[in-house]
């Protein structure tokens, strides 16, 4: 899977930030400050992506997370949080919430352990011209229906913001 | 392997956390990401496990990040719109459905 100790040593640092910046953006109470450690979030999942072999998903990762999903929610962050100067509310369940959070955590790193998995195989070299391939061919059906998915949800955001009955 | 999978079981908890315990429509939609995030780390290391040369795993997580960004588009508007309706984007205050 990770075949040298730099490239492990990579690949838990960038998880370190990501988990880092995951807590930071789960547990602040200024909305912005979520939004920018998301950020930094997603940047650590895309260097992590680059190091398991998928350079083209950690692009993507960056092109469409970094630069599109996060300044979208800056763009509704400015529309929405107008004059809000305050520390954002949190439920009152957040005993809870630690609670299913540690258990569900817990479970799923126990469950990581342990496993008799196959060896990590090599990927191809070129991963964009076969990703451009594979789309078009065993995995059209796939590629059909983001299709459908990206063009019902542009309409309907588009609905619902236009909003003249909601 | 083992260390892709610990990672994406703690973001996954952390995830869940803020999906239970946020009150804030655009945290919530955040915290969701995250979860969907460790899902496709999830992905794209299986991929390298079992038959690495077909790369299914990456092209799930492509299919994952594209929906997540439709997810993120229609969840906004919905925020936008609930706003401008009730002029807050708590969830604990959305009480519009209850009978």
């Amino acid at each position: 899977m990770l075949d040298s100790d730099v490239q492990i040593a990579l690949f838990a640092a960038f998880g370190g930030i990501a988990v880092i910046a995951a807590l930071a953006a789960v547990l602040t109470r200024y909305l912005l400050r979520s939004i920018v450690a998301f950020g930094a979030f997603l940047t650590a999942i895309a260097g992590q992506f680059y190091i398991l072999a998928a350079d083209f998903v950690a692009l993507i990762q960056i092109f469409v997370y970094v630069g599109g999903v996060v300044v979208l929610i800056l763009f509704a962050l400015m529309l929405s949080a107008v004059g809000q100067k305050h520390p954002l509310a949190v439920s009152e369940h957040r005993g809870l919430g630690a609670v299913v959070a540690y258990a569900v955590g817990g479970w799923l790193v126990w469950a990581a352990f342990g496993q008799d998995l196959p060896k990590a195989g090599q990927v191809p070299g070129e991963t964009v011209a076969f990703l451009g391939r594979a789309f078009l061919d065993q995995q059209l059906v796939a590629f059909e229906v983001i299709g459908i998915i990206l063009l019902a949800a542009v309409v309907a955001a588009l609905v619902i913001v236009r909003g003249e009955r909601l | 392997m083992t260390l892709v999978l610990v990672f994406s079981g703690l973001l996954f908890a952390i995830g869940t956390y803020g999906v239970l315990t946020r009150r804030n429509a655009i945290t919530l939609l955040i915290s969701v990401e995250i979860l969907m995030n460790a899902a496709n780390l999830n992905f794209v290391a299986f991929s390298r496990l079992w038959e690495p040369e077909l790369m299914t795993g990456q092209v799930f997580a492509l299919v994952g990040i594209s929906i997540a960004a439709c997810e993120a588009a229609v969840g906004l508007a919905l925020i936008l719109a609930i706003f401008r309706r009730f002029g807050t984007t708590d969830v604990g205050r959305i009480d519009f459905l209850r009978g």
